[in-house]
């Protein structure tokens, strides 16, 4: 059955129509959370029950195969994981709140779709798909200080995200051109071949860009700081989760294009040189923010940077180790959003001291918050010490000791920022800050992701065995 | 082969003489042609033989904006229909004609909803926004 495959899709495809229908008759925010959130749900139990699927549809433009179908199912289960999150929606007004989760169902279609595609042009439209909905969802925040810093953000990240896409599509151009097809598995033979043609590399690599610009790696990431901050609590827990894994996974299938060889070499050293920027970048703005979400998205440039480590192994294990440190990371910082939405009381940024005593205020997110820090910042028996175990292993196995040593110090600049918020948490008086209520979805939904982070760093065997069956699968 | 490939050329060479001469044509004959005289229109702005109105810096309502948009959802998207068009007569697309029907009518059909959606948010009710 061929709509199997697509069956995630449709299902969130069906639920923006319901959500469109809803926001024409003037329904209100509850009725559309609810119903966004029964299409998410049904979305990640079809893509559970399809995840064994494989085919391809739409005239080999979207080829699913356990890679892809893996994938759909984490973006569909982080998708169920934000909507709860933002059950309140603090700072979105509730007349546009049917069109805000009607943009965030079409998002995560297009990042299902952005895994799944087989073709450049597809990769495209999906790709854009997925990033028009996230410019929309940016300036739906409420303006609260009449200073429009949503309309700043949304702004700088929508020229930001052309640019990127203006030099994806160029670089497609140019891997059209070589290889004389779009469809991606009969572009790698006929590039493998020309490899040490620089064409192919400068096509490549722009490629790489847009999603570069995804991830926030280095040269692409002036948007993270200010959108972080400008969008609303519940949109960066969005913006700050699933496109990473999605584009992360993206950069694996495209570097397969350049299998390692005489060639690549140039576009390793290129990619090493991005992760350490990325990474020395990232961790020393974190460490002056006062604002969290700032500071989040910092340390997201440097874990985007340790992400593009395994990446430029150019090989299975190294890929494997990029997606399993790509989904702890979503994890991670879902964790760590679900504290800061509810500790922010009617939507405001959260600065870093507002977290005082948060252990006095509300046990649990202080755990979750803890968990989820000591998680990014490397420490065992987290998901994130295994994950950055991995990525330097198999960077160390093919031979990358400089890149290796300078990752290492940077997990020790990161711990410093990172651990100095646990300790506001723990040790800093509230003072006059009150105690915070959570209702049991959000409790719930702490604990399980607690539970996740630490199961994937305890047992990570047969994850790292499924994400590696994951890259074999694009063979 | 080579006399071809000149004979290309000077189709080339042709056509871009006609080219120039086209352009240049009409202001060397009204060089000759015209009236020497200097008359108050002549001094006015050039409006496709309007009379202008008015400057030209003032206030347009923002109405207008969002007619405009509108309009931009199916301006563009007629272009991809044109392919379609091309093809649709003489070749079955998708296995069979009504699956080629139906998907084409989708198109379109979603194409309407932002038009819906403009209507129910009153984008066609003619008042002044601030």
């Amino acid at each position: 059955m061929k709509i199997l495959l697509f069956l995630p899709e449709l299902t969130l495809l069906l639920g923006a129509l319901v959500l469109f229908q809803l926001s024409v008759a003037g329904a209100d925010g509850r009725k559309a959370r609810l119903t966004a959130l029964l299409f998410a749900a049904g979305a990640a139990v079809f893509s559970l029950v399809c995840l064994g699927q494989q085919g391809t549809l739409f005239f080999e433009a979207l080829r699913m195969d356990f890679f892809s179908q893996l994938v759909k199912l984490i973006l569909a289960l982080g998708l169920v994981a934000v909507l709860v999150i933002g059950r309140e929606l603090k700072d979105i007004a509730d007349g546009v709140r049917p069109e805000y989760y009607l943009f965030m169902l079409c998002s995560v279609v297009g990042l299902m779709m952005l895994v799944s595609s087989a073709e450049l042009l597809t990769l495209f439209m999906a790709l854009e798909l997925s990033s028009y909905c996230l410019y929309l969802m940016v300036p739906m925040r409420d303006d609260r200080k009449g200073l429009r810093v949503q309309m700043e953000a949304a702004v700088k990240y929508v020229i930001f995200g052309v640019l990127a896409s203006g030099i994806m599509l160029f670089g497609m151009s140019y891997l059209f051109a070589l290889s004389g097809s779009t469809h991606l598995p009969e572009m790698v033979p006929v590039l493998a071949a020309m490899l040490d043609n620089p064409a192919v590399l400068v096509g490549i690599v722009m490629v790489m860009a847009g999603f570069f610009y995804k991830l926030a790696i280095f040269p692409f990431h002036f948007w993270v700081p200010d959108v972080y901050q400008g969008a609303s609590n519940e949109t960066t827990t969005f913006i700050a989760s699933l496109p990473k894994i999605a584009a992360a996974a993206m950069l694996i299938k495209i570097s397969t294009l350049a299998a390692p060889g005489a060639g690549a070499d140039t576009l390793v050293v290129l990619l090493t040189l991005l992760a350490v920027l990325s990474m020395f970048y990232g961790n020393l703005s974190a460490l002056v923010q006062t604002d969290i979400k700032r500071m989040l998205g910092f340390s997201g440039i440097a874990h985007a940077g340790f992400i593009l480590v395994g990446v430029l192994t150019l090989d299975v294990m190294g890929y494997a180790a990029a997606l399993y440190y790509a989904t702890g990371y979503v994890v991670m910082s879902l964790a760590c959003f679900l504290v800061i939405c509810n500790v922010s009381r009617n939507g405001e940024n959260v600065q870093i001291e507002d977290l005082s005593g948060l252990y006095q205020r509300a046990p649990l997110l202080a755990l979750v918050l803890a968990v989820g820090l000591f998680a990014l910042a490397g420490i065992p028996p987290f998901v994130g010490f295994m994950g950055k175990f991995f990525l330097l292993t198999s960077a160390l196995n093919q031979g990358h000791l400089a890149l290796v040593i300078l990752a290492a110090i940077n997990t020790a600049i990161a711990i410093y920022y990172y651990l100095s918020v646990v300790r506001v948490v723990y040790t800093a008086e509230p003072e006059s800050r009150p105690a915070i209520g959570l209702n049991i979805p959000t409790r719930a939904l702490g604990i399980v992701l607690v539970l996740i982070i630490i199961a994937l760093g305890v047992l990570p065997g047969s994850a790292l065995d499924t994400a590696a069956m994951a890259v074999r699968s694009l063979g | 082969m080579e006399q071809e490939y000149l004979i290309d050329l000077l189709y080339v060479v042709a056509f871009f003489l006609g080219g120039v001469g086209f352009a240049l044509g009409p202001i060397i004959i009204s060089l000759l042609l015209a009236p020497r005289t200097r008359q108050p229109q002549t001094d006015t702005l050039y409006e496709c033989g309007m009379q202008p109105i008015g400057e030209a810096w003032v206030r347009f309502g923002i109405v207008y904006y969002l007619y405009a948009l509108v309009f931009l959802a199916f301006a563009v998207d007629v272009l991809f229909l044109f392919p379609v068009a091309l093809i649709y007569a003489q070749e079955v697309i998708l296995g069979s004609a009504l699956l080629d029907f139906i998907v084409i009518f989708l198109f379109i059909d979603t194409l309407a909803l932002a038009v819906v959606y403009a209507w129910k948010k009153g984008v066609f009710q003619w008042e002044r926004r601030v």
